[in-house]
């Protein structure tokens, strides 16, 4: 059994590396942005009303970046979001549906939640308002998006987890989300399972480690077993 | 095994690590990002300059014998300094290089895919682009401008 031991922290290397799922465009670095707050922006609502994201402190956000012209994803999106929502019963968290086309207004924003009759206050569909803050917001969450021609976007279909201090908790990819995954999604961005986050920092590390670790002992093993042939011999 | 043998493999190793070791300082401490090539997108056929708000630009280059179509077949833009230009490239033809000189951009322009770069033009000054990859005759005349003011 001495033989598995260089497999152990290989083992832990994977079970410890987050492959990226799904999703189109620019996937977001989130080894740059997890863990880290996000801007105080002014945000306008669908009815108008200015307030700052600051303002939202205090309970857990679910950011949504989305565009009201959207054909394809975002409108999937915001429905499985709201199948979410409803079916975990998240009642203490905020949720935005935060446009990024930097051309959307008021009465879009109103449009969109109309469509997808997005009821009661904790759901907004909000714009930032000056459109150089937006790009601040969209850089601390490393949102990225490409214009197409008639005001379309490729971008990564994606949903941002902050906590109640507006610190980036969690990413989810894709169009349709896992209940269990949302469930503790959620539960990360209340604040009830942090141990994971506090050593993510450290996670490359200790993976690199542990390869080259591996990698050396492989290495010695190996001459080592060659010069007690020889020796045998 | 011989001696001698067993010094060149421990170098080899130690060279190797070495190196791993500066390609994660590069990735992680420098945060020099590698481009990235966006495979699932139907390629742009002109290339446009987008201005999406003060100092941020999206900036659609078509490599193309023997060009650069940095915004409706301009070749030359202007942009204020202090600009976060994201930068799309793709090829209308064969393949090309894309090299903002001055700068970290360096690029494959790949017919049927889109190349991306982020890239802050913090300095003003003009930044020469050159393409990099002999694509035809018209190769070494192929150049655009880039004016940071």
């Amino acid at each position: 059994m001495r033989f598995l031991a260089p497999l152990v922290p290989l083992f832990f290397l994977f079970l410890f590396s987050h492959a990226q799922t799904g999703g189109t465009g620019i996937p977001p670095n989130e080894s740059r942005t997890l863990g880290k707050p996000v801007p105080d922006v002014v945000l306008v609502d669908s009815e108008g009303n200015e307030f700052n994201l600051y303002s939202l402190k205090g309970k857990p956000v679910i950011l949504s970046p989305i565009y009201t012209r959207c054909t394809s994803a975002c409108p999937i999106i915001t429905e499985s979001l709201k199948k979410m929502v409803s079916s975990v019963k998240a009642e203490d968290v905020y949720i935005l549906s935060l446009t990024f086309d930097p051309q959307d207004r008021v009465s879009d924003l109103k449009a969109f939640k109309e469509k997808h009759s997005l009821k009661g206050d904790n759901w907004k569909v909000v714009l930032v308002r000056d459109k150089s803050q937006l790009f601040k917001l969209l850089d601390a969450i490393d949102f990225r998006f490409a214009t197409l021609p008639g005001r379309q976007f490729v971008h990564p279909n994606l949903i941002v987890f902050l906590d109640r201090d507006m610190v980036i908790r969690k990413y989810m990819y894709g169009v349709s989300f896992d209940r269990l995954e949302f469930s503790n999604a959620l539960r990360m961005a209340r604040g009830e399972i942090a141990l994971p986050e506090k050593f993510r920092g450290h996670l490359f590390l200790v993976g690199m480690l542990g390869f080259v670790g591996t990698l050396l002992y492989t290495i010695v093993r190996i001459t080592r077993l060659r010069y007690s042939k020889k020796a045998a011999a | 095994m011989d001696r001698a043998e067993r010094n060149a493999i421990a170098t080899a190793v130690a060279l190797l690590l070495f190196f791993f070791v500066l390609i994660v300082y590069a990735a992680k401490g420098l945060r020099i990002d590698l481009p990235t090539c966006i495979t699932d997108v139907e390629p742009f056929k002109e290339g446009r300059l987008i201005q999406h708000a003060k100092d941020r630009y999206e900036l659609h280059v078509v490599a193309k014998m023997w060009l650069f179509d940095f915004n409706q077949g301009q070749t030359e833009i202007e942009i204020p300094a202090g600009s976060t230009v994201d930068i799309y490239l793709t090829s209308a033809d064969v393949v090309h290089g894309m090299h903002i000189n001055g700068t970290t951009v360096n690029l494959m322009a790949i017919p049927g895919t889109v190349n991306y770069a982020r890239y802050k033009f913090t300095k003003p000054g003009v930044y020469h682009v050159v393409c990099h990859e002999f694509c035809g005759v018209g190769h070494q005349a192929m150049q655009a401008k880039i004016v940071v003011k």
